[in-house]
């Protein structure tokens, strides 16, 4: 937590004491009952299910024989967090998110980066119809995008393959095998890119013209405009929309789910997360489902903050 | 890339025209078109194909019976059944979807109230007063940020059902009242937008620190506040995960939740395919109407926060 | 969210296909249906409850209960069963039953009845499915409702839907309705392309390549990977024995020669692109049964309404033969069906279990399950009611129903269900799907499945023995 909170105060500044001393016992309690309420909802429903969860995934139900008597509850140590490395789907799911990952999060925030930037940019035209236009599909729930791509990728339906089919580029299979992943890809970008592009917009927004227009009037070009001046200084946003981003892609769940419906190759197991969801409730392990959920939990934590560290070193050393 | 360089090259008056004022905020030069200029403009039209064709099918879809949807073109208008369609889509099983659509604007409404006012309060405590043990707290809070909430879905199942909130309004509402990020955003705002010297004034007027807050500090927070409240509203109106853990009765569910489940049961009632498709299209009405409508508010709250992280 | 429709996610064999009148709709529906039918309804039901052996045939003991009102919570989620539970509570006025309307079994509700058993709050009675029954009762989860009387009704019912709900002298569950298998094939198609309906899996086979040949864009059939209800049925009809105990072990036999022989014939057909990899249930399948690319399908009894929900402008054009067999002995499987179970921490077990025999046996109820929630009963007399045995429109006029009660009477006896069926179904469908995906066989799945299930049993407690 220290690099997060480093970052944070150092770029907000020092936070600024309230002044000297007038009813100091008052005001010392104000900040308590302030905090309270978000405090205790939080202990709730952040700290204590994880710490629920970590416990229950130190147990293990057991039957013996044929197993006609109620199972017991067993003290199990580490061995479901071992079942969770062991099991050979598991681990594929993980890697399949993060090849996901590596993939979809920079190719969508280029994509956002170089649309923000177009908009932003001096040549730009009807600007409001465009960020409105990039930004619709946020407006629509990833359920409910899922469902409305499941309808664009299946074979008989799909206007996007009779358009390709039309144009004599044969035909696509969305859901095979080696493409549906790609194709739950699309479905994120599609939905994501404008949120992010606003974000960064909203970045360069915050940055005062003057300096641009110095930079124009001693001759820089847009582009360069765009990379020596505008990039660096939208990279807070670019943080932000990355970390959103990878924790965003450990946690696919809806679009795997809903297309599962349609595709013969969306396996129970396919993301770490559809694998606790039916670990939970098709297999009816919560145990395991505990352990594979602090794990997801556990591990997004610790990309996300070493991506942030490793960000936060460069903008120091900047 | 060069397509900017270029827009410069063409746009940049090199000498006589008078420089343009300062462009504040959103509003821009027009400038006359030129080539870059015609040249971006393609690239974010065809750009924009891409985000509103999908959005463009679920129009056209919306207004196709289950038969025609199959057998017409996918990208044209067919058999016009749009009134039987939204006639359908509300009457359908006692009316259900205006329950669907009444409980997500509560659990979304209520929701993001209670967690831009609970963030806001803390955010300030944590911006504006120097205690003990602060930083520690703001870190830990701030670590919630990069949990995420699917992670937290099944063990709060797994809690709740204990206790049996389980299938209730407030196993899905309670949760979704905690927003890290909100109170991430609500102390960076604070600490710029509140001064000091404004606090202090006040408690030498004799206001109470909550009086002040209310009063005083939240009207200056107003942009992150509003920030926030969208941010969770769109969180908790996408949310899928949780209430699908959460609840098993029908009656509490919300739109995206329903309609996931029509979306498997039309192999019993075709008739669903098209409730699904204007369903979505219904229920993406309310977001963008938001959202168009405070989008002065929360860009500016945005900046702030992104630019800070 | 519900494994009625099929995109459940554990694939499991399916209840029914029927329309599924929603949740809330439901009660308001029954109301109104009680309410037209007025004072006649009132007499009609209470005549049904003073004399259960006239309509069920030997049911339960008919001791009315008198003693001070008893509450009964169920847990279902068949569509408009809520009729059947209003004319119970109506006729006895002494045992009441509240209905929970919860969502279908895999979708979640099993694992919340394994919740509530577990926190001590399990409702009275509740809906499972045949293949979720030994992972209910290995987990000391239901009440043994022999001592109730619950034997008494045996002879109601299909005699293979007995052997599922009974361990030993034990009576673990009622059952309820059933799923026995035959072929819906394209009658005109058949004609058109000069094919035989095919009595064997051979004939079957052959048909498939004579009209790959006339026609490479129409398929005999599809394979669903991830339905392993299906694939379970077939393997059932071929003989296969998945699970057996002896006095205190179990002995798992995924991997038997009969199961072996119906994967290695189905990836047989899917390697030569006879038939079309699909998932069924979805909107390209509905779309491949209306447009005469699939001509087959071997599903249970309640496909039939699948296909004229689904394949409406087909009318006319589909018949029902017995599922093809293997050489020359007949036999059928069973895909789908359920029971009723009285859960262990039932206060009234008497009461339960007499609800759970009348829901089961009292024909009004019956007559309620098969029009509102499109079930086949497992009940004997049930199977003669005119709405599922006389001809179908649809289907040409034939009398469909005939080939599936006999096909009912052939479903062998001595098939099991695991405790772990869960587990072992979704490892199935997982292993199948990467099969067809390209990575390994049906039959190395198969294999596969044979060891995930014995290693997660072993896991859990469970003495295993695999047959050798």
């Amino acid at each position: 937590m220290t690099v997060t909170t480093e970052v944070s105060s150092a770029t907000a500044g020092g936070v600024s004491d309230v002044a000297p001393r007038p009813r100091r016992s008052r005001r010392s309690s104000a900040h308590i009952a302030f905090l309270a309420p978000f405090l205790v909802l939080f202990l709730l429903f952040f700290l204590i299910p994880i710490g629920y969860a970590v416990y229950e995934s130190l147990f293990k139900k057991q039957v013996s024989g044929l197993g006609l008597a109620p199972p017991t509850t067993k003290f199990a140590g580490l061995s479901n967090y071992s079942a969770v490395f062991g099991t050979a789907s598991f681990i594929h799911g993980i890697e399949r998110v993060l090849l996901f990952g590596i993939v979809q999060v920079p190719v969508m925030l280029v994509f956002a980066t170089v649309l923000a930037l177009l908009i932003d940019s001096v040549a730009a035209r009807f600007t409001r119809f465009f960020r409105l236009a990039f930004f619709l599909p946020y407006g629509i729930p990833g359920v409910i995008a899922a469902i409305l791509w499941s309808f664009l990728y299946l074979p008989s339906l799909s206007p996007i393959d009779s358009v390709l089919k039309s144009l004599h580029f044969g035909s696509i299979s969305f859901l095979g095998a080696h493409t549906v992943l790609w194709s739950i890809a699309n479905i994120v970008t599609w939905e994501y890119t404008g949120y992010n592009m606003l974000i960064i917009f909203a970045g360069l927004q915050a940055i005062p013209r003057e300096l641009f227009e110095s930079a124009r009037v001693d001759g820089a070009s847009e582009l360069k405009i765009a990379m020596r001046i505008k990039l660096p200084l939208v990279v807070p946003s670019l943080v932000l929309t990355s970390v959103f981003s990878i924790i965003g892609t450990l946690q696919l769940f809806s679009e795997p789910q809903v297309l599962r419906a349609i595709s013969t190759n969306i396996v129970s197991t396919y993301t770490p997360n559809l694998s606790a969801y039916n670990q939970a409730f098709t297999l009816n392990d919560p145990n395991l489902a505990a352990a594979m959920a602090v794990v997801l939990a556990v591990g997004t934590f610790i990309l996300s903050f070493a991506f942030l560290r490793l960000t936060s070193r460069r903008s120091i050393a900047r | 890339m060069t397509l900017v360089s270029d827009a410069n090259l063409d746009t940049s008056p090199p000498s006589g025209s008078p420089p343009d004022p300062p462009p504040g905020g959103l509003s821009r030069r027009r400038k006359p078109p030129n080539r870059s200029a015609i040249l971006v403009t393609a690239i974010m039209f065809v750009v924009s194909i891409y985000f509103l064709l999908p959005a463009y099918w679920l129009v056209v879809s919306s207004t196709k019976g289950p038969t025609s949807l199959y057998s017409s073109e996918g990208l044209w208008f067919s058999h016009f059944d749009l009134w039987k369609n939204l006639r359908g889509v509300f009457s359908y099983n006692g009316g259900i979807f205006v329950r669907w659509i009444l409980n997500t604007v509560i659990y979304a409404g209520v929701g993001s109230f209670f967690a831009t006012l609970l963030s806001a309060l803390a955010g300030y405590a944590l911006a504006k007063y120097r205690f003990k043990g602060r930083e520690l707290v703001f870190g830990i809070i701030l670590g919630g940020v990069l949990v995420p909430g699917t992670a937290l879905a099944l063990p709060l199942y797994l809690m709740m059902s204990k206790v049996h909130l389980t299938n209730s309004y407030w196993s899905v509402l309670l949760p979704s009242i905690v927003s890290p990020f909100g109170v991430y955003l609500a102390r960076v705002y604070a600490t710029s937008a509140v001064p000091d010297e404004l606090l202090e004034a006040a408690r030498v007027d004799g206001s109470g620190e909550g009086r002040t807050f209310f009063k005083i500090s939240m009207r200056l927070m107003s942009p992150a506040l509003v920030t926030i409240f969208l941010f969770q509203f769109v969180a908790i109106w996408n949310n899928f995960f949780l209430p699908l853990v959460m609840l098993s009765n029908e009656k509490l569910y919300p739109v995206t939740l329903g309609l996931y489940t029509w979306n498997n049961e039309y192999g019993q009632a075709p008739q669903l395919v098209s409730y699904v498709i204007i369903g979505a299209a219904i229920s993406v009405i309310p977001l963008i109407i938001a959202f168009l409508s405070l989008q002065r508010f929360w860009r500016s709250g945005l900046a702030a926060g992104s630019l800070t992280f | 969210m519900n494994s009625i429709v099929g995109k459940d996610h554990v694939r499991a064999p399916r209840p029914r296909k029927r329309k599924k009148i929603a949740v809330g709709g439901v009660a308001a529906a029954s109301l109104i249906m009680l309410a037209s039918c007025g004072s006649s309804s009132k007499s009609a039901s209470s005549s049904a409850t003073t004399a259960p052996a006239a309509s069920g045939g030997t049911a339960a003991p008919t001791t009315a209960y008198s003693g001070p009102t008893v509450n009964l919570t169920f847990w279902s989620w068949v569509p408009g069963i809520a009729a059947s539970v209003n004319l119970w509570n109506q006729t006895h006025p002494n045992i009441h039953v509240t209905l929970d309307e919860v969502t279908s079994g895999a979708a979640g509700t099993y694992a919340k009845m394994f919740s509530s058993l577990q926190a001590g709050n399990a409702p009275d009675l509740g809906q499972v499915e045949y293949y979720a029954l030994p992972q209910f009762e290995h987990t000391g989860g239901l009440m043994n409702i022999a001592p109730y009387g619950a034997a008494s009704v045996q002879s109601d019912f299909v005699p293979w839907t007995w052997s599922q709900v009974t361990l030993g002298s034990a009576v673990y569950a009622i059952p309820q309705d059933t799923g026995p298998m035959a072929l819906f094939y394209r009658a005109d198609l058949f004609k058109k392309y000069g094919l035989t309906v095919p009595t064997t899996w051979a004939q079957y086979q052959a048909d498939a390549q004579k009209l790959h040949a006339a026609n490479p864009n129409a398929y005999i059939g599809a394979f669903s990977p991830a339905d392993t209800g299906q694939f379970a049925g077939l393997a059932w009809q071929a003989g296969a024995n998945w699970f057996n105990t002896t006095s205190n072990s179990w002995v798992v036999n995924i991997n038997d020669a009969a199961t072996q022989k119906v994967a290695n014939y189905w990836q047989n057909l899917v390697s030569n692109h006879l038939v079309k990899v699909e998932a069924d249930f979805a909107n390209g399948w509905y779309k491949d049964l209306s447009d005469g690319t699939l001509l087959t399908w071997p599903s249970a009894v309640w496909g039939e309404n699948t296909i004229v929900t689904n394949a409406a402008s087909t009318s006319g054009d589909w018949s029902v033969a017995p599922l093809p067999n293997w050489g020359s002995t007949s036999a059928d499987g069973n895909w789908g069906g359920s029971t009723t179970v009285v859960f262990k921490d039932s206060k009234h077990p008497a009461q339960a279990t007499q609800f759970a025999e009348w829901l089961n046996t009292n024909q009004q109820s019956i007559t309620s399950l098969i029009t509102k929630g499109g079930l086949y009963p497992a009940d004997l007399t049930g199977e003669q009611q005119s709405a599922v045995n006389s001809p179908v429109a649809f289907y040409g006029n034939q009398n469909i129903w005939s080939v599936f009660e006999s096909g009912g009477k052939l479903v062998n006896t001595s098939f099991k269900w695991g405790p772990i069926m869960f587990t072992t179904l979704t490892d199935m469908g997982n292993a199948f799907s990467k099969a067809t995906g390209g990575s390994g066989t049906l039959a190395s799945s198969i294999a596969t499945t044979q060891s995930q299930t014995v290693s997660a049993m072993k896991s859990q407690g469970f003495s295993v023995q695999t047959a050798g």
